[in-house]
C-alpha cells in the first residue's frame, strides 16, 4: 500500500511569528509535491514539524492513519520518513560510509554484547547495512568517496551524500529541504532525475524548492505557502496561474511581505 | 611490517617488561596509577571524547565504585571479587541517572551539573563519617595479593591492572566502530541531524554514560585494592578536571592518546618530584606546549599507533563496481 502522509490543521507559532497557520496537505506514494512560498512562509517549519524536531501547537499528522506528533523524532524516522536539511548537516568526523550507514542502524538488531563479540549476526547486519549504503552511495555518484571524512567533501558533494543517506534508510516519505541548493546544473538535472525515479518506486516526496521552474518541472502537485498559510495547491500549471500566487510570490507585493516576514532569518539561499 | 606496528608492540613489549627493569615498588606504584587513571579516563571519553557530552563528574564516579568497594569489603567482608563487581555496578547505576539528566540538560549546563555532583558527592563522604570513614577515609582495606607475581603489591598487581586496561582500550576500539559508537559520533557531530536519521538520542547517550561510569567504577575499585587507602580528597572537581585535561591532552575521541597521556601525566609529576617546585610549572608547561603545538593532543602521534577509525580494508576504495547489491532498487527492506 502507498504511504499516506496527511498533516491536517497544522498550526505552530514562534514568539510573535506565525510559522504555520492552519496548514493542511496530503502526500501520498508515488507524487511529487512541490512546496514553495517566499522567504519564511513556513516551509522547513513545516518538514520540522512532520520529522518531530519541532512540535506543533495544534493540528495532526498521521502516517497511514499513525499519529506522528509528540512522537520522539527517531520514531518517526524509523517509521520511514526521512529528510534532508536545507544546510547540509551530515556528521563531519564520520566517513561519507559511514554516514549513510547511520540511519540504517534502524533494521538491526543485535545488541552490544553481540557487535562486541562479533556474532554471526552483528557481522552480516553489518554487512548488510554496509552493502544497503555502498548502494546508495552509487545511486548518487559519490561511491568512490566512500571512506573520505564527511567534512572533507565540497558542498555539493555533501548535498549528494546527504540524499544518499536519506535514500538509504528506504524511506516511504522523503522530505527534501531545497534539494538543488547549491548544485551546478548538471548535478541538477541528475537530482531531478533521481527524485522522479524514488517517486517511481511509490515513495511519497515533498521537495520544498526555491527554483520555480525546477518545482514545476518535477511535481506532480504544488502547494503554496505564504505567511504560515497554504494560499494555494492543485497542478502546477494552475497554481502558476492563480492571482493569490502571483500577488504573494511573483508580484510586486512580495518583495515587502519577504521583508516583513523575513525577519526569522529562515536562510532560503543556497549557500556556497 | 609498518612501522606504527613496530612502534605499537615496542610499546606494549616495554610496558610489560617494566617489572623487569624495575622491582622497585615505588615506581610501579606510579605507573599503576596511571594504568587505572587511563582506565578511568577512557571512560570519560565515552561521555565526552565519543558522545559530546562534556562530564565534570567522573572523579566522584570512580570515588563510587571505590567506596562501594571498599565498604563492602571493610563492613561486610566480601572478598574482592565481589565487592569489585558490586562497585562497578554502582557506579553504572549512578551514570546511567546522569545519563538521563543528560538528555534534558545540554551543553555547559550538563559540565555544570556534573560538577555540582561531584561536589555532593564529596560532601557526603565527608559528612556521613559514621558510614564513610569522613575526612579520615576508609585505611586498611585489605590489598589484592598475589604472591606469585611478587613480593610487593605494586609489583603482584602490575599485569593484571595493565591487561585489563589494555583489554578495555581494544574493547572501546570494538565499541567505537561498531553501530553503537557510530551513534555516539553522530550525536557529537550533529545531535538534531543524528535525531532525524533515527538515532535514539536518549539510549545512546544513557549508553555512553553508563560505559563511562562503569569504567570509572572500576578504576576506583582497582585503586582500592592496590592502594588500600581512600579518602575523600581522592575523588575531587580538581582530580575531575585532572581527568578532562589528560582527555583533552591525549585527543578527544581518540583511543590510544587519551591513554598514552594519561600514564605519561600521572607519572610525569613524580619524575619532576627532584625539580621541587619548578614541577608544576614544568609540568603546566609541558601541558601548554602540546595544546599549542598539537591542537588534536598526542593522538595526533598516537592514532598511527591504533586509529579506531580505520576500518576493514574491504570498505577501502575502490570498490568494485559490479558488485552483488542487495534490492534497494525497488524499495523493499530484506
Amino acid at each position: 500500500m502507498a504511504a499516506l502522509l496527511e498533516i491536517r490543521n497544522v498550526t505552530k507559532r514562534f514568539e510573535g511569528v506565525q510559522a504555520l497557520d492552519d496548514v493542511s496537505l496530503t502526500l501520498v506514494g508515488g507524487e511529487i509535491v512541490g512546496l514553495i512560498g517566499p522567504n519564511g512562509s513556513g516551509k522547513t517549519t513545516l518538514i520540522n514539524v512532520c520529522t518531530g524536531l519541532v512540535s506543533p501547537d495544534h493540528g495532526s499528522i498521521r502516517l497511514d492513519g499513525m499519529e506522528l506528533v509528540h512522537r520522539a523524532p527517531w520514531n518517526i524516522g524509523a517509521l520511514g520518513v526521512s529528510r534532508i536539511f536545507q544546510n547540509t548537516r551530515l556528521w563531519g568526523t564520520l566517513t561519507v560510509l559511514e554516514n549513510v550507514m547511520v540511519p540504517l542502524h534502524r533494521f538491526m538488531r543485535a545488541p552490544l554484547v553481540e557487535t562486541i563479540a562479533a556474532t554471526r549476526r552483528a557481522r552480516r547486519e553489518e554487512l548488510v547495512a554496509e552493502q544497503k549504503a555502498l548502494a546508495a552511495l552509487r545511486q548518487v555518484g559519490m561511491l568512490e568517496f566512500a571512506s573520505r571524512r564527511a567534512a572533507d567533501l565540497s558542498f555539493g558533494q555533501q548535498r549528494l551524500v546527504e540524499i544518499a543517506r536519506a535514500l538509504a534508510a528506504e524511506p516511504t516519505v522523503l522530505l527534501l529541504d531545497e534539494p538543488a541548493a547549491g548544485l551546478r546544473g548538471g548535478l541538477i538535472l541528475e537530482v531531478a532525475d533521481l527524485i522522479r525515479r524514488v517517486r517511481d518506486r511509490g515513495v511519497a516526496v515533498l521537495v520544498v524548492e526555491h527554483r520555480i521552474k525546477l518545482v514545476m518541472d518535477i511535481s506532480d502537485r504544488v502547494a503554496v505557502l505564504n505567511l504560515g498559510r497554504k494560499i494555494a495547491e492543485g497542478a502546477p500549471k494552475a497554481v502558476q496561474q492563480d492571482p493569490a500566487v502571483i500577488d504573494a510570490y511573483l508580484g510586486d507585493r512580495a518583495h515587502f511581505l519577504v521583508e516583513l516576514s523575513g525577519r526569522r532569518g529562515e536562510r532560503e539561499d543556497g549557500r556556497p | 611490517m609498518a612501522v606504527s606496528t613496530v612502534a605499537l608492540i615496542a610499546l606494549v613489549v616495554g610496558m610489560g617488561a617494566l617489572p623487569l627493569l624495575t622491582t622497585n615498588p615505588y615506581y610501579l606504584q606510579v605507573v599503576n596509577i596511571g594504568y587505572l587513571t587511563a582506565i578511568a579516563v577512557l571512560g570519560l571519553n565515552f561521555a565526552t571524547g565519543i558522545t559530546g557530552q562534556i562530564v565534570l563528574g567522573q572523579a566522584a564516579l570512580m570515588g563510587t565504585g571505590a567506596y562501594t568497594t571498599g565498604l563492602l569489603m571493610l563492613r561486610y567482608h566480601l572478598s574482592w571479587a565481589p565487592a569489585l563487581l558490586l562497585g562497578v555496578v554502582s557506579a553504572a547505576a549512578v551514570g546511567m541517572v546522569l545519563g538521563l539528566v543528560s538528555t534534558r540538560i545540554k551543553g555547559h549546563y550538563l559540565a555544570i551539573t556534573t560538577l555540582g555532583f561531584n561536589e555532593v558527592f564529596r560532601l557526603v563522604v565527608l559528612n556521613e563519617s559514621k558510614v564513610t570513614g569522613g575526612p579520615f577515609g576508609l585505611r586498611d582495606i585489605p590489598q589484592l595479593q598475589i604472591p606469585a607475581f611478587g613480593t610487593s603489591t605494586a609489583q603482584q598487581l602490575y599485569f593484571p591492572i595493565l591487561l585489563v586496561a589494555l583489554g578495555l582500550h581494544g574493547l572501546a576500539v570494538l565499541i567505537y566502530r561498531s553501530r553503537y559508537g557510530r551513534d555516539m559520533r553522530a550525536i557529537r557531530d550533529d545531535e538534531t541531524a543524528a535525531e532525524a536519521m533515527g538515532v535514539d538520542s536518549r539510549a545512546t547517550k544513557i549508553r555512553a554514560f553508563t560505559l563511562a561510569s562503569a569504567m570509572a567504577g572500576l578504576a576506583g575499585g582497582g585503586y582500592v585494592l592496590l592502594v588500600g587507602f581512600i579518602s575523600p580528597n581522592n575523588f575531587t572537581i580538581a582530580d575531575s578536571i585532572r581527568f578532562l585535561v589528560y582527555l583533552v591532552v591525549g585527543g578527544l575521541g581518540s583511543i590510544a592518546g587519551p591513554f598514552i597521556a594519561s600514564v605519561l601525566m600521572v607519572v610525569l609529576p613524580e619524575v619532576l618530584r627532584g625539580a621541587k617546585d619548578y614541577y608544576i610549572a614544568i609540568y603546566g608547561a609541558a601541558i601548554i606546549v602540546v595544546l599549542l603545538g598539537f591542537p588534536r593532543g598526542l593522538s595526533a602521534l598516537a592514532d598511527r599507533l591504533v586509529a579506531p577509525w580505520i576500518q576493514r580494508p574491504a570498505v577501502a576504495p575502490p570498490v568494485p563496481l559490479q558488485m552483488e547489491l542487495p534490492a534497494t532498487d525497488d524499495g523493499r527492506t530484506s
